[in-house]
Order: C-alpha cells, then sequence, then structure tokens
C-alpha cells in the first residue's frame, strides 16, 4: 500500500514539475517573439530591452546557455541603434556560438569595414595547427569528443580479450583522434573560459600611460576595436593591442566578449 | 706562402704604426679634356697619414659629385715605406667650359694642408669625337625623334658600352613631368666596333609619349655599376668570381641629355568628337550572321588597331535602333610591345537581337584620329551595317514547344544570348535577426546537459576500468587455484595409493597424476621417458628420477603382460617414498 502511495506521489510531482517547465518555456518564446516583432516594426531599443529580458529569465543565467541567436540579435540592435562597439561585443559573442553562420559572417565583415582603429590580429600557432576549432562550436567538440571517447574505451576494453590485429589498428586510430579530440576540446575550452578580449563600447577612448586621468596620453581607440584586458586597478583597465602598445582605460569604455559569470 | 707573410708583416707595419710622416696632398683627374657626358674620375692623395678627415675639394660648383670611396696605399721602395689614402670621386659635368678645380684641404691634427690645383675642360658632346678618347666604359641615349607631336611616340634608346667586366648593374631612368615612359621588351646585348675596338653593347629601349606641348628636356639617365678589376695573381683561384674577391670599383655612368620640341595638336582643323588617338590606326566591323529570326542574337564587332596612344581608344557607343535589342560586350584590349614601337587592337563586341521581323540598319560608328607623319586628323568609319530579322517559321514554334528544357539547342534558340555582367553591388546592409523559435531551444537542451555529459565522458573510462579489474582478479583466482591444485598434489596421491588392493593401472595412474597435478599438466598422462625429462628439468636428482623410472617400468610390465605381480604394494610403498623425496628436492 505504502507503495503504491510513492508510485502516485512520483507521477504526480513528475507531471507538474513538467507542465511548470511547459509554462516557462511559453513564456520565454513570447517574449522572444515580442522582441522580434519590435525589432521589425522599428522600435530597437524595446526589442532589444525584450531580448534582454529573456536573458535575465533563470535558465539563460548561465553564459552557456544562451543560444548565438539572442546574442546576433541583440547585436543588429545595437547596430541600428549606432551603437557599433555593443554590436561587435555582441556578433563576438553570438560568433562562440554559431561560428560557421554566413548571416553572422557578414554583419561581423561588414561592421570591421566601419571600425575606424586599424588593428591587424595575428593567427598563433596553435590556431594554425587545430585550424577546425574555430570553425567547431564547444558543444559539437564535446559531441565529437564524447562519441571518439567512447569508441576509443569500447576498443581498450574489447583489446583485453580479443588482440587481433585490426583490432590494435582500430586502437591506434582511436588513440589517436582521442588525443586530437580532447587537445581541441581543451583548447576550446580555454579559448572561451579564460577569453580576455574586450571590446571598445565607447566612441573614443584615450588611452593614458596609468590608471590616473592625469597620466600620458598613449593613444586613442575607437568603438568597436577587440583588444585584450590584463588587469584592472580603480577603475581602469589596462589594455594590450596585438602589437604589444599597452595602455589604461576607462573601466566603463571596455566590455568583455565573455562575462564573469561564464 | 712568402707573399702572404710578408703582406701581413706590412699590414701589421702599417696599422700599427700611430705616428705620421710628411705629409702631402695631391689632387687628380683621369682626364684633362672631357665632354659633357663623360664622368671624370677625381683622386685625392693624402701621403704620409693613415687617417684623416674627408678633404674639401675647392671648384666643383659645375659638377655633380658622388663619392667613389677611400682606399690605403702601401708602398715600399729600396727599403724606405710609405703610406698614405686615396679618396675617389665622380664627376657628372653640368655644363661645358674651362674650371679650376682645388685646391683640397684637409685637416691632420690641427694643421691643414692643401693640395694643387687641376685644370678640366670640358667640350660638346659633339665636338667629342673630334678629339676626345671613349674610355673603355661609356652611355650613351638616343632619341628617334626630337620633335613630336602630344601624345606622339619616339624611340628612346640607351646604350651601354663597355670592354671591361661590370657587375651589379642598375639603371635610374630620369622622371619627367609631362612624359609618358614605357619600357619596351628585355634589354638586348650584341658586339659593336667602334675605334677599331670591340665593345659589348647592352641596349635598353623605352617608349616616350608627351603629355603636354613645350619644351621637355630629358636629363641623363644613370647607370651604377661595379667594374671588375684586373688582380696581378695569374691562375690564382681568387680570381675566379665564384669567390667573389675579384676587387671592385663602383661606377656610376650618365648618358647625354635629350631635348624634345614638343607641339600642340592644330586646333583649327581639331574635330569636335576627337579621340585624342595620336598615330596610326584601321578600324573594321563584321555582322555575323547578318540574317537571323526574330529573337535570336547576331554578333556585331568592331576592331580599332593600329600604334600610337592605344590605351587612349574610346569605348565606342551604338545609338539605340527601335526593334534591336544591343548588349555590348567588356571591350578587350590587346597590347604589343613590338621592337621599335606599341601596336595593339581593341575588340568591342555587340550582341544584336531583333525583336520583330525585318530590316536594320545598325548606325555607321566614327572614330578621329591624328597622324603625326601626314600632320591631319583623320576619321575612321565603321558600318552603316544592315540586319534582316526574319518571322520564326511555324515548325520552329512548334519544335521549341515540343523540345525538352535540357536540350542545348533549344536553350540557344529559346533564350537570345544575353551579355554576362558582373553582378554590381548596389547596396550593403546587415543581414536581419534569427525569429526562429529554434533560437531558444538550446536552453531546454542545457538543463541536463552537465549530467549527461559527466556521464557519457566519465562511464565509458570507468566500465572499461572496471573491466580491467575484474579480469586482473580473474586471472588471479586461477593462478591460486591451479598453485593450490599443485600444493596438494602429494595429498592427493597418498590419499589414493594408501588402498590396499590397488591394481596396476590405478597405481600407474595416480603417480602419473601426481606429476600433472604438481606441474600444472593438462590433457593426457605423460609417457616415462617425458616424465623422466620433466623430472630432471625441474631440478629432481638423477637417482629419484632414474628410480621413479624403474618402478613405471615395472609397474608397466605388470600391466602389459597381464601377469600377476605379488610386489604391488612393494612398489606401491617405493612410489610413495619417490614421490616424497620429488617433493623435496623439486625447486
Amino acid at each position: 500500500m505504502k507503495q503504491f502511495f510513492f508510485f502516485v506521489f512520483l507521477i504526480l510531482f513528475s507531471t507538474s514539475s513538467v507542465l511548470a517547465g511547459e509554462d516557462v518555456r511559453r513564456s520565454l518564446e513570447q517574449n522572444f517573439f515580442q522582441a522580434n516583432r519590435l525589432y521589425f516594426e522599428g522600435q530597437y531599443l524595446e526589442s532589444l530591452n525584450a531580448y534582454k529580458a529573456v536573458l535575465e529569465e533563470p535558465q539563460f543565467k548561465s553564459f552557456c546557455r544562451i543560444g548565438g541567436d539572442l546574442f546576433y540579435n541583440m547585436g543588429n540592435c545595437h547596430y541600428r541603434l549606432g551603437n557599433l562597439g555593443y554590436a561587435i561585443l555582441y556578433y563576438e559573442r553570438a560568433k562562440i556560438f554559431m561560428p560557421r553562420d554566413a548571416d553572422l559572417k557578414f554583419n561581423l565583415e561588414y561592421l570591421q569595414d566601419k571600425i575606424k582603429d586599424e588593428i591587424a590580429y595575428k593567427a598563433g600557432i596553435i590556431d594554425s595547427v587545430f585550424f577546425w576549432v574555430k570553425a567547431l562550436t564547444l558543444n559539437e567538440l564535446i559531441i565529437i569528443f564524447s562519441i571518439i571517447n567512447f569508441l576509443f574505451f569500447f576498443i581498450v576494453s574489447l583489446r583485453f580479450f580479443y588482440k587481433t590485429e585490426s583490432i590494435y589498428y582500430f586502437f591506434i586510430f582511436l588513440l589517436t583522434s582521442w588525443l586530437v579530440s580532447s587537445v581541441s576540446l581543451g583548447i576550446k575550452s580555454f579559448r572561451i573560459y579564460c577569453d580576455q578580449r574586450v571590446v571598445i563600447v565607447n566612441r573614443e577612448v584615450e588611452a593614458l600611460a596609468g590608471p590616473d586621468k592625469k597620466d600620458t596620453l598613449l593613444f586613442k581607440l575607437h568603438e568597436g576595436a577587440i583588444v585584450s584586458f590584463e588587469r584592472s586597478e580603480s577603475d581602469f583597465s589596462l589594455i594590450r593591442l596585438p602589437d604589444g602598445r599597452r595602455g589604461w582605460l576607462a573601466s566603463s569604455s571596455v566590455k568583455f566578449i565573455v562575462p564573469d559569470n561564464s | 706562402m712568402k707573399r702572404s707573410i710578408f703582406l701581413t708583416l706590412v699590414l701589421y707595419l702599417f696599422f700599427f704604426s700611430n705616428g705620421y710622416g710628411a705629409i702631402s696632398l695631391k689632387l687628380t683627374l683621369d682626364k684633362p679634356v672631357a665632354a659633357l657626358t663623360d664622368t671624370i674620375i677625381m683622386k685625392v692623395r693624402i701621403d704620409g697619414a693613415a687617417k684623416g678627415a674627408l678633404p674639401n675639394i675647392q671648384g666643383l660648383d659645375s659638377f655633380d659629385v658622388s663619392n667613389g670611396g677611400t682606399s690605403t696605399v702601401f708602398k715600399m721602395i729600396n727599403g724606405q715605406s710609405s703610406y698614405g689614402i686615396d679618396y675617389t670621386y665622380y664627376l657628372y659635368p653640368l655644363k661645358k667650359g674651362k674650371f679650376r678645380i682645388g685646391p683640397a684641404v684637409v685637416n691632420i691634427d690641427g694643421k691643414t694642408y692643401k693640395s694643387n690645383k687641376v685644370t678640366l675642360v670640358l667640350t660638346d658632346d659633339k665636338e667629342k669625337g673630334a678629339h676626345l678618347e671613349r674610355g673603355p666604359l661609356f652611355m650613351e641615349a638616343f632619341i628617334s625623334k626630337q620633335d613630336l607631336y602630344v601624345n606622339q611616340q619616339a624611340l628612346y634608346t640607351l646604350k651601354l658600352y663597355r670592354r671591361v667586366r661590370i657587375a651589379d648593374l642598375s639603371l635610374d631612368m630620369p622622371e619627367v613631368g609631362g612624359l609618358i615612359i614605357e619600357q619596351m621588351a628585355e634589354p638586348k646585348r650584341y658586339s659593336v666596333t667602334l675605334d677599331s675596338k670591340k665593345y659589348e653593347v647592352i641596349e635598353i629601349k623605352y617608349i616616350l609619349m608627351p603629355a603636354r606641348a613645350g619644351s621637355l628636356s630629358i636629363p641623363p639617365a644613370k647607370m651604377n655599376m661595379v667594374v671588375q678589376q684586373q688582380q696581378n695573381w695569374p691562375n690564382s683561384f681568387f680570381q675566379d668570381p665564384f669567390f667573389g674577391f675579384n676587387a671592385g670599383k663602383p661606377v656610376s655612368l650618365q648618358s647625354n641629355s635629350i631635348q624634345l620640341d614638343v607641339k600642340a595638336l592644330p586646333e583649327v582643323s581639331k574635330p569636335d568628337n576627337f579621340s585624342g588617338l595620336v598615330g596610326a590606326f584601321d578600324m573594321n566591323c563584321e555582322l555575323e550572321p547578318r540574317e537571323i529570326s526574330v529573337n535570336d542574337s547576331a554578333t556585331y564587332t568592331i576592331k580599332v588597331a593600329g600604334s600610337g596612344n592605344i590605351r587612349q581608344i574610346p569605348d565606342l557607343k551604338i545609338k539605340a535602333v527601335d526593334g534591336l535589342k544591343m548588349y555590348q560586350d567588356k571591350p578587350v584590349l590587346d597590347i604589343k610591345k613590338e621592337d621599335e614601337r606599341i601596336t595593339g587592337i581593341k575588340t568591342m563586341k555587340w550582341a544584336i537581337v531583333p525583336e520583330r521581323s525585318g530590316k536594320f540598319q545598325i548606325p555607321e560608328l566614327s572614330l578621329w584620329f591624328f597622324d603625326p607623319e601626314q600632320k591631319i586628323f583623320k576619321e575612321l568609319k565603321a558600318g552603316p551595317t544592315s540586319i534582316i530579322s526574319t518571322a520564326r517559321s511555324q515548325k520552329e514554334k512548334s519544335e521549341l514547344k515540343v523540345l525538352p528544357e535540357g536540350n542545348n539547342q533549344t536553350a540557344i534558340i529559346a533564350r537570345p544570348k544575353k551579355n554576362k555582367k558582373e553582378v554590381v553591388q548596389v547596396g550593403k546592409d546587415i543581414f536581419p535577426i534569427h525569429t526562429s523559435e529554434s533560437s531558444i531551444k538550446g536552453v531546454w537542451i542545457f538543463r541536463y546537459a552537465n549530467m549527461a555529459l559527466i556521464i557519457i565522458l566519465i562511464c565509458p573510462p570507468v566500465l572499461c576500468l572496471g573491466l580491467f579489474i575484474a579480469k586482473r582478479l580473474t586471472y588471479k583466482n586461477n593462478n591460486s587455484k591451479l598453485m593450490t591444485k599443485s600444493k596438494n598434489a602429494l595429498k592427493i596421491f597418498i590419499k589414493k595409493n594408501n588402498h590396499k588392493n590397488m591394481n596396476p593401472e590405478e597405481i600407474h595412474n595416480a603417480a602419473l597424476e601426481y606429476l600433472n597435478n604438481k606441474f600444472l599438466l593438462e590433457g593426457g598422462y605423460l609417457t616415462r621417458d617425458e616424465a623422466v625429462c620433466l623430472l630432471v628439468k625441474r631440478g629432481v636428482s638423477e637417482n629419484t628420477s632414474k628410480k621413479f623410472e624403474t618402478c613405471l617400468k615395472e609397474i608397466e610390465a605388470v600391466i602389459f603382460s597381464g601377469t600377476k605381480n605379488k610386489n604391488l604394494h612393494k612398489i606401491q610403498i617405493e612410489f610413495a617414498a619417490i614421490v616424497k623425496s620429488i617433493e623435496k628436492e623439486i625447486r
């Protein structure tokens, strides 16, 4: 009898949680479609706020749970509002989730032409050797690694019992694939979770020799420029250009491509 | 060897002697009389000084001067050594006349030293042949025509004559505003004989085209090179150019300047639609086919060929004709650089498509150019050309309907050939937002992603490890079972052997079974020889092995003969004793 009540309780509980989840999903979709409608009506600021409201849902509390499309749409809103820096910031965020998306690629290239600063970004040796890492998302790499991981350990287990030549070759092939995919996954994870790139979001910012307004002006940067963050002191952040030049900028003028809560 | 020791000694003496001897300066020129196109080598020698400041030379206002380097001189005559420095300069004359050069002044250790003065007479290039001798290296410039019209071609030739070996040749062409200079083919090399001397000639040709009227002066072209000097080391491998030890002297040569008189095109007879072409041109047109069906296409081609400023041949336009559609191809310009002129052909093509049947006339096209030889403007004409368009027959129309889309013939007939053009980007904007609900679907997948990920990634290695441990444990278990079996072999044997009424087969089998258990053997029983071999191998003494063999022999004799043996029990006891000995002796 006790068991019967336990099962009834379990069914009711799971059903209610599924229904609650369905409600949240519907509400999310409504907000998303509302934001899209506002965009097409030309109300870009309202549309942007609606997308932000979607982002504030608890489901999106982690950066990695947000799809690239949301960021892409927000980038479009910012572009329409004339915020070039923010548009690039959101497109760069979207690129993490959909690196091969043709629309995003076009929009980013289009905006790159509008940036005032000409900054040459060089590809490192690792990027050249593991060229596919850039073209794949973290999720895709996880899936690839999971499959190879399963097959690799399956073949290892098989080798405990059958030591044939064909199994040996499979083992060598899978071992190589396992190593390559695990390193690729490691690189991708590092690139995302240790991404120190920031985007300049103010129209023009002055890079100073020190974290003080009175310090010497070294050079000027304009919105949309992507630089590397080194450290921050009081209200200033030390940034580095790809050519090695460094300077202190007001922290409010830069935004991390991958936010802290990722 | 001796020479090298001598040279080392001399250099040592030279470089480590810091004192100065009697210092004197001497200014010399390589020739007292020269032409304007010549390069004069001037040397200032400072005798008695190993180092010193650059000399200051007066009287060089009428020359372009370039530094030819410094060399040290060491002489030893009748046991007395002398040394000095040579400063070399190249003088490029700017005007003719008589010039006093010098003195060269140098300051050494606070004292001022002065050289002698020299006189240099510079004459016109034309006078040069009369009383000047050409050196082993000189350069000349020629122009095919000095009186030119604007945009008329002239051939400018540079010739370098040489009787010495040279290397690292480079040319500085003069830049003249209002003059277009275009190099012709690769430089030519040939030999000529001048004044009974054989010269190697390097000839470079350019086409000049003045862009404006007036007097234009082409300054001298300069050539820089290294003249390889002959060494006094006969048969030395250092003379091989491969080793690069040949002493080289940098030399700079300049050509004569050339004056051009450029006339503007005559304004009086200049037509309104003059194209700006100057030279000799020809134009022809072709229509293929001349008779076509409605909506078919014919190709109308106009070719303008000739020599002159062909890059300025304009793109001709045909006036619109009612009932005809015209699609122009991108014109093609084919330029050829001949030996002494630039020629070319510009081909312009149109696809002509009649919209209805009838006879149409493609209007006449004209092109004006200026002929500098005859000094008149000339007109080139193409057309007018007629094209006849006939209505498509009923049969053709029906064929068009029946034939499938993929048929090439139909495709050609059905769709008039159109001019393909590059897609032109008219505007640019960002692509729109993504509206699909799948955009936010990822959230639901991610709800359980972390847990799933851990399971997917961790499970395979954990399962694999579990299998590995299980396999190891099974292996150990099997081993321990076998070890136990081996240890208990004696017990099993004694237990079996203790029965009094054992038949010979049972005794024989018990003995061999003992060996199987003891040495963990599988399969059937061993033969007598195999058993003895095994015992010896495992460290049992020969005596015990022999006893075991004897007992086995006896029991086998009983078994195979079928006779009864009263000593069976004795054999049993013997076996028990031997097995105990084996247990002790075994390793």
